[in-house]
């Protein structure tokens, strides 16, 4: 169970105007062996809502919609869709689409990315 | 002359000291009763009722007064929502010392649980808005600080 104190750095961090903020979410965040603590890592960037967030959580393997964990990867997909302005998501959807990542990553984000158009 | 054997004589002595004294404790009970009109000696906590409450048994049978019935009706009335005010009275009292008691206990409790208490107010200093206005560098240090506690238990 996570502590209200990490819950609340989690979301400090989420919320802090300072663009390192993405890079320690990153890198202590969703690397964390914790589910709960990779799923609140998530959540972080997503609400963050900008490209460089987007991008750890959507095309990288092992984290956010990609995370092994399923109640990490529908927690990260639901905040997706949760977004009010899904603009940024879908830019950075449609690129990993188009990319040559890997054919997971890709059935992945053309799954969110359908969910997406749908929640529409 | 008629001879008395001892025998007969002793009965009669004890006949008569028997009469004496059933005559003498009928005496002292109506000494008692005397203002009584209760038949029965029925008490109330110790003290004999003085109010005939009952209804009587002759009472048909006499041609009463409407006012008097009327007025006895009142008496018993009275009488009976008296007791049953002390009873009322009574069971409030005893509520409310129980309920004095139980406050008093229940303040003592929460005195001495302040007492051995340690008011502690850093939950204040943790928040989200105030950890958002320290450096991204220290916060990261907290981070791992506690996941490390998180992964020690």
């Amino acid at each position: 169970m996570v502590s209200r104190k990490l819950n609340n750095i989690i979301e400090a961090l989420g919320k802090h105007t300072d663009s390192d903020s993405v890079r320690v979410l990153n890198e202590v965040g969703t690397n964390c062996p914790i589910d709960e603590v990779r799923e609140l890592a998530a959540k972080a960037l997503i609400r963050k809502n900008v490209k460089e967030s987007l991008e750890i959580v959507i095309k990288n393997k092992g984290k956010g919609i990609n995370d092994l964990s399923a109640s990490v990867a529908m927690t990260a997909i639901n905040e997706l869709l949760a977004l009010k302005d899904k603009n940024c998501a879908n830019t950075v959807l449609d690129e990993t689409i188009n990319s040559e990542c890997e054919k997971e990553i890709i059935d992945t984000a053309r799954s969110v990315k359908a969910l997406m158009t749908f929640s529409i | 002359m008629q001879k008395i054997s001892p025998l007969r004589a002793g009965l009669d002595a004890f006949n008569r000291f028997k009469t004496a004294r059933l005559q003498a404790k009928t005496n002292k009970m109506n000494d008692v009763n005397s203002n009584s009109t209760n038949p029965f000696g029925i008490s109330f906590k110790g003290t004999m009722i003085q109010m005939d409450v009952f209804e009587s048994s002759t009472k048909n049978n006499e041609v009463s007064n409407p006012i008097k019935a009327g007025l006895e009706k009142v008496n018993k009335f009275t009488a009976s929502a008296r007791m049953a005010a002390m009873n009322k009275i009574n069971a409030i009292k005893e509520n409310a010392v129980s309920f004095g008691r139980k406050i008093k206990e229940n303040i003592s409790n929460t005195y001495n649980k302040l007492a051995t208490t340690e008011v502690n107010f850093d939950f204040l200093k943790n928040t989200s808005s105030s950890l958002q206005k320290k450096p991204v560098g220290e916060l990261e240090d907290m981070f791992k600080s506690e996941i490390a506690k998180l992964e020690g238990k």
